[in-house]
C-alpha cells in the first residue's frame, strides 16, 4: 500500500508519502511525482515520516523527482525522513547529494508534523 | 480533496490513487453493485459457457478464455437470489483475484447488464444488518447521488476456498441421492 | 505482494536443490574411488564450490543458519581440497551427512520460512563439534588467511596501491528491480563481509525524466570495503545480479594499472573516477598521478586503440590469481556441464512462462483445426491444401513445444545413487547400481511424480530381490548384487526398467497368499502372468509377515496406483533364481490426452481412450434389458451401466437409441450410457482450477475445435461414485 496526500504548511504546497516506495509501487509513485507537471510545478517539500518500506526503486523515484524540479528552476526538500528512508539513503551514501537536513532531531521533526 | 480521501476508514483504506476510487456498476439479481475497477479485466459477451454438472446453482459452467479454462460465477446466485435468466445485456465480468497462495486467478462473472465505471469519492461503512446479503460480501456502501450502491468485497464474495468446499458438500450429496 | 522476491527464492531454492545434488555426486565418486587413493581435484573442487556457492547465495537472502553451518563445512571441503586433509571414509559419511542437514535447513528457512527448531539445532551443533574433530580442534578459517598472505606478497611485487580495502565497481543491470534483486540487498551483504568505508552512488545513467522507468535500475556504486574475505566470497555478493551488472573488484594493494583499466573500462568521465577512488581512500592522491601519467603514457603509444581490458590484464600479467582460478573453473565447467549443474548451455526458463507457451500452441492446434474445418466446408481444394500443410506444421511446433518442457531422467536416477549406497549399507549387503539411458527425456511433471514410485520399486529390489552374499554364492552367483534402473524411448511412450538379479519371485508363496486373501478360489490355478501380477492387488500385502515372503510385495498396489495415475502401466518378469525386471510404461506427456468423445444433452464430453475397451449401440432388447436392469449381460459377464444423464442430473429426454461406452479402470468394468459417440480426439488438457478440486468425476478440461470447452471425465472417479451411488439405494444393489 503506498499513500499520497496533499497539505500546505507555511513554506507552501507539500506531498507527504507514506507506506511503501518500492519497486510494487513505483510506477504509480513515477506518476504521481513526475507525471503530474502541476505537482512539480507547485510542491517544495516532501514529507516523508509515513514511509514504512523504501528500496532502490523508490529511491530512484525521489532523485527523479529532485532533478525534475531543478530542471524547472525549483528546489525539492525533503523532510521528516522515516527510519526506512534514512537506512537506504546511508547505504547510498547519498546524504550530502540531497543536501537536506536528513537526520532531523525529534524535536524539531515533531513541531513541523503540528500543522496535519 | 486529501480529507476526503482519508476520511472515513482511514485505518484500513489508506489515501488511494485516482485508480483505486473507480468502480464498475452492474446489475445483478435485480439490484446495482459495483466492484473495484482494479479487480476487473475485462468483460465478454455472454455465450458458450459449458456447464459442469452435479455443482451448486452459482457454478454457472466453464468458459474458454484464451485458451484457459475459466469458472463462470452466477453472481445472483452466489449472492442467495434467484440463478440469473440469460437476457440480451447479459456478459460475464472477467475478475483477476490475489490468492492465498500468492497467484492470481480469474474467474467469470455472469451479471444481467454492466452499466458504467464511475467515480466513488465517498464510502460509508456497510451497515451492521438491513442490507439483502451476507454482511461479510460487502465492502462498503458507495454514495451516487442521492442513493448508495453496495460495493462488493470480491475476496469474500468470490472466495474459491469457500465457493469449492460448497461445490464438494454438493457433490457428495447428489451421489448420496 | 512479494512476487518477485519470491522469485528470486524460488530460483534460491531451485539452485541450492541442483547444488546439493552435485554435493552428493562429488561425494559419492570420491566414496567410490577408495581411502588414501589421492582425492580427484575435479570432484572435490565441484564438492567445493556447491557448498561455496550455497553459502554464498544463502547469505544474500540472509539465511544465517545456512551461511554459519555452511561455512564450516566449505572449511573442511577447502582443506581436502589443499591437500592438508585426507580424504577417508569416515568424513565422507559426515560430509553426507552434512549435506543432508544444509538440505534440511534450507527446506525449513528458505522453503517454510521458519527458523531451525531445537532438533535442527542440535543436529547442527553435533555435526559440527564432529567437523571439528575431523579438523582437529584447529580453527577452521585458518587455512584462508595463509592464502591470502601469500598472494598478498606476490601482488605486490609490482606498483601497487598502500590501501588496504577492496575496490568494487558495479554498474547495476537495468533488470535488477524487476527481476526481484534489490542493489540494497547487495550493500547489505557487503556490509557482513567486512565494514563498508566508503560509497559512492553514481547517478549519471539515470535518464530524462520522460525516459525514465521507474522498475529499471539506473544506479552504480564505487565501494571501498575492509574485509578479510577471499575473493570468491567477496564475488559471490553479486551472484544474483551479476549477469545482468557490469562488477569489477580490486582486492587490497592492487597495482596501479589494474585502477588504470578499471577507470577506463567505466563509462564515467576519468577524472571524476579517479576522485572517487581517492575520496573513498583506495587510492592516494600521488597514487592516481602515477596511475593517470602511465595511463597517458599508454596512450601515447596506441593512440585511440582501447584494447579489451581482458586482453590487456593477460598481455600484461596483471591478472590476480584468484582471477585465473575463477577463470579456470569457467573453463572446467564448459567442458563438464554436469559437474556444476551445467549453467553454460542451459537456460533457465520459469515453468509458468514454459506452460503459456504450451497454451498458446495448445490455442493454435485448435484454430487450425477450426480453419481446417472452414475449409472443407467451403470445397477450395487450394485452401484445404494450405490448411493442411499449416495443420501439419502446428503439430510439428505442437510437438517440439512439448518437448521443451522435458528433462532427461538422469537427474532421478542419479537420486539412487544415494538409495542404494545408505541402503546396501544397512542391509550389509553389497550392491551395484547400474544405470542406462539417462538420457531419455520425459515430461517434467511426469518425472515429478515417478521418483516416489521408484524409490518403492528400488528398495523392494534392495530389501527382498537380492540375496545376501552367502546364499548368492552357495547358488554359484557374485556376491556382489546388481541393480539396473534402465529408460527408454518406446512408441510414444516412456519405459522404465527396474532389475535385480537376485532371487526372483516365489509363485508358490504368491498362490499360498493370494488364496490366504481370497484373491484367488481354492482349486483354481491361474497362468504365470496373471500370478505375478496378484501382487499389484490392493490386499495382497498388507499384512505384516509378508515382508518375509522371498520375492517383494511389500505395497505393490500403492506403486500400481501411482504408475496407474500418470496414465501408465506396470508389468512383471521374473526368472526363479536369476532375477526380477519391473517395467512401467509411461505417456511422454500429462499434457496430451487421447480421448474419445461422447455426447450427452447437447454437451460434449472425452473420455481418456485408455479407459475405453469398447462402444456398444443400445438397441433392440439390448437397450430394453439396460433399461429395466441398471447392468447388461455382455458376452456372459454382467456389466454394471451408469448413465451419465442421470448421473450428471441433466433434465430433458434421451434420444431414441443411446450407446454404451465400456470404461475399465484397475479391473472393474462399467458402461457408460451416453447419448452419441463422436470419436476419437487428441487434446491438450487444462486444469479446471481449484474451484473444482473437490468435485469427483472430472478430471479436466479441454478445449474443442469449435472453442467450447469439454470436460474430461474422471474414470475412476466415476466408478467409484457409481458404486457408493450403488450402496445407499438398497434396492438397485446388484
Amino acid at each position: 500500500m503506498f499513500a499520497l496526500d496533499r497539505d500546505h504548511d507555511a513554506d507552501g504546497p507539500l506531498l507527504r508519502l507514506g507506506g511503501e516506495l518500492t519497486i510494487y509501487h513505483a510506477g504509480e509513485l513515477r506518476r504521481a511525482l513526475l507525471d503530474d507537471s502541476a505537482a512539480h510545478a507547485t510542491v517544495r517539500t516532501l514529507d516523508l515520516s509515513g514511509v514504512e518500506e523504501f528500496d532502490s526503486a523508490g529511491l530512484q523515484v525521489l532523485l527523479m523527482a529532485r532533478r525534475a524540479a531543478e530542471r524547472a528552476g525549483g528546489r525539492l526538500c525533503l523532510r521528516n525522513h522515516s527510519e526506512a528512508v534514512r537506512e537506504v539513503i546511508d547505504r547510498y551514501g547519498l546524504a550530502a547529494h540531497f543536501g537536506d537536513p536528513v537526520l532531523i532531531p525529534a524535536a524539531r521533526a515533531d513541531a513541523r508534523g503540528e500543522t496535519r | 480533496m486529501s480529507k476526503a480521501l482519508t476520511a472515513p476508514r482511514s485505518a484500513a483504506v489508506p489515501a488511494a490513487s485516482a485508480e483505486s476510487r473507480q468502480f464498475l456498476t452492474f446489475a445483478a439479481g435485480g439490484e446495482t453493485l459495483a466492484l473495484g475497477i482494479l479487480h476487473v479485466r475485462e468483460i465478454i459477451e455472454y455465450g458458450r459457457v459449458t456447464a459442469v454438472p452435479m455443482l451448486p446453482a452459482f457454478v454457472r459452467g466453464v468458459i474458454n478464455l484464451r485458451g484457459s479454462v475459466v469458472p463462470v460465477i452466477d453472481l445472483s446466485a452466489r449472492l442467495g437470489r434467484a440463478p440469473s435468466t440469460i437476457g440480451r445485456r447479459s456478459c460475464i465480468v472477467i475478475v483477476e483475484l490475489p490468492e492465498s497462495d500468492g497467484e492470481r486467478r480469474e474467474l467469470g462473472l455472469l451479471v444481467d447488464a454492466v452499466s458504467a465505471v464511475i467515480d466513488i469519492p465517498e464510502i460509508e461503512p456497510p451497515p451492521s444488518f438491513g442490507a439483502r446479503m451476507r454482511p461479510d460480501f460487502i465492502l462498503g456502501m458507495g454514495k451516487l447521488d442521492e442513493r448508495f450502491v453496495v460495493i462488493l468485497d470480491p475476496t469474500q464474495t468470490l472466495s474459491l476456498d469457500e465457493m469449492a468446499a460448497l461445490a464438494g458438500n454438493l457433490d457428495a450429496g447428489v451421489n448420496g441421492a | 505482494m512479494n512476487l518477485d522476491l519470491e522469485l528470486a527464492r524460488q530460483t534460491f531454492l531451485t539452485e541450492s536443490r541442483d547444488l546439493l545434488v552435485a554435493f552428493e555426486d562429488g561425494l559419492l565418486a570420491l566414496e567410490a574411488a577408495g581411502d588414501g587413493v589421492p582425492v580427484d581435484a575435479e570432484q572435490i573442487n565441484a564438492v567445493f564450490r556447491a557448498a561455496h556457492t550455497i553459502k554464498g547465495s544463502a547469505g544474500l537472502f540472509g539465511y544465517d543458519a545456512i551461511v554459519a553451518f555452511t561455512h564450516v563445512v566449505e572449511n573442511a571441503l577447502d582443506r581436502v581440497r589443499a591437500g592438508t586433509l585426507a580424504w577417508t571414509r569416515p568424513l565422507g559419511g559426515l560430509l553426507l551427512d552434512c549435506r543432508d542437514h544444509i538440505d534440511a535447513l534450507v527446506a525449513c528457512t528458505a522453503e517454510r520460512g521458519e527458523t531451525p527448531d531445537a532438533a535442527m539445532r542440535s543436529r547442527d551443533a553435533e555435526l559440527l563439534a564432529a567437523l571439528q574433530q575431523i579438523l582437529g580442534g584447529q580453527p577452521a578459517a585458518a587455512a584462508v588467511p595463509a592464502g591470502v598472505a601469500a598472494a598478498e606478497v606476490e601482488r605486490c611485487a609490482g606498483d601497487c596501491a598502500s590501501a588496504d580495502t577492496w575496490h568494487i565497481s558495479i554498474r547495476f543491470g537495468t533488470n535488477v528491480l524487476q527481476n526481484g534483486m534489490d542493489p540494497l540487498t547487495v550493500l547489505r551483504y557487503l556490509g557482513t563481509l567486512g565494514r563498508i568505508v566508503h560509497v559512492t552512488t553514481l547517478l549519471d545513467a539515470l535518464p530524462e525524466p520522460a525516459a525514465f522507468d521507474a522498475e529499471h535500475c539506473y544506479l552504480g556504486c564505487e565501494i571501498d570495503l575492509a574485509s578479510s574475505e577471499d575473493r570468491e566470497t567477496i564475488a559471490g555478493a553479486f551472484e544474483f545480479v551479476r549477469a545482468d551488472s557490469v562488477v569489477h573488484i580490486l582486492p587490497p594493494h592492487s597495482r596501479l594499472a589494474e585502477y588504470v583499466e578499471l577507470i577506463r573500462s567505466l563509462p564515467e568521465d576519468d577524472a571524476r573516477l579517479g576522485e572517487i577512488l581517492v575520496a573513498g581512500g583506495a587510492l592516494t592522491a600521488e597514487e592516481l598521478d602515477v596511475a593517470l601519467g602511465r595511463q597517458a603514457a599508454a596512450d601515447l603509444q596506441a593512440p585511440g586503440a582501447h584494447r579489451p581490458l581482458g586482453e590487456l590484464l593477460v598481455d600484461q600479467g596483471l591478472v590476480a590469481p584468484a582471477v585465473v582460478e575463477t577463470a579456470l573453473d569457467k573453463q572446467q565447467r564448459a567442458r563438464d556441464p554436469r559437474s556444476s549443474g551445467g549453467e553454460q548451455r542451459q537456460l533457465r526458463i520459469r515453468a509458468d512462462k514454459l506452460d503459456e507457451l504450451i497454451n498458446r500452441v495448445g490455442e493454435l492446434v485448435i484454430a487450425s483445426a477450426a480453419t481446417a474445418l472452414l475449409a472443407r466446408r467451403n470445397k477450395d481444394p487450394e485452401l484445404h491444401e494450405a490448411t493442411a500443410a499449416l495443420g501439419a506444421l502446428v503439430e510439428a511446433i505442437r510437438d517440439s513445444a512439448l518437448n521443451l518442457r522435458t528433462v532427461p531422467i538422469g537427474e532421478t536416477f542419479a537420486r539412487f545413487r544415494r538409495v542404494v549406497h545408505d541402503l546396501s549399507r544397512e542391509l550389509g549387503k553389497d550392491i551395484e547400481l547400474e544405470l542406462s539411458g539417462e538420457d531419455t527425456e520425459l515430461d517434467k511433471s511426469v518425472v515429478e511424480r515417478i521418483a516416489d514410485p521408484l524409490t518403492h520399486l528400488v528398495r523392494n529390489s534392495l530389501d527382498h530381490g537380492i540375496e545376501p552374499a552367502e546364499v548368492r554364492i552357495a547358488h554359484g552367483k557374485p556376491a556382489r548384487g546388481t541393480l539396473r534402473l534402465d529408460a527408454r524411448h518406446d512408441s510414444g511412450s516412456i519405459v522404465i526398467e527396474v532389475s535385480d538379479d537376485g532371487g526372483g519371485l516365489n509363485r508358490e508363496r504368491i498362490l499360498e497368499r493370494a488364496r490366504e486373501r481370497g484373491l484367488v478360489r481354492a482349486g483354481e490355478t491361474p497362468g504365470d502372468a496373471e500370478t505375478l501380477k496378484l501382487i499389484f492387488e490392493p490386499g495382497f500385502s498388507t499384512a505384516p509377515a509378508v515382508t518375509s515372503l522371498s520375492g517383494r510385495g511389500v505395497g505393490m498396489d500403492v506403486v500400481r496406483r501411482a504408475i496407474e495415475a500418470l496414465r501408465g502401466s506396470i508389468e512383471l518378469e521374473s526368472e526363479p533364481g536369476h532375477g526380477t525386471t519391473v517395467r512401467i510404461r509411461l505417456p511422454l506427456t500429462l499434457a496430451i490426452i487421447d480421448g474419445f468423445l461422447v455426447g450427452v444433452d447437447g454437451a460434449t464430453y472425452v473420455v481418456p481412450l485408455d479407459n475405453v475397451v469398447e462402444c456398444v449401440e443400445l438397441a433392440g432388447a439390448t437397450a430394453r434389458e439396460a433399461e429395466r436392469n441398471g447392468y447388461l449381460n455382455l458376452r456372459g459377464r454382467v456389466l454394471p451401466l451408469l448413465r451419465l444423464r442421470a448421473h450428471f442430473g441433466l433434465a430433458g429426454e434421451p434420444p431414441r437409441r443411446e450407446n454404451l461406452v465400456v470404461v475399465s479402470y484397475a479391473g472393474l468394468q462399467v458402461g457408460l450410457v451416453v447419448d452419441r459417440l463422436l470419436g476419437e480426439f487428441q487434446t491438450v488438457i487444462k486444469p479446471l482450477g481449484r474451484l473444482f478440486t473437490q468435485v469427483r468425476g472430472f478430471s479436466g478440461a479441454t478445449i474443442l475445435g469449435s472453442g467450447a470447452v469439454a470436460l474430461i471425465l474422471d474414470v475412476p472417479g466415476l466408478i467409484a461414485a457409481g458404486q457408493q451411488a450403488a450402496r445407499s439405494v438398497p434396492g438397485l444393489a446388484a
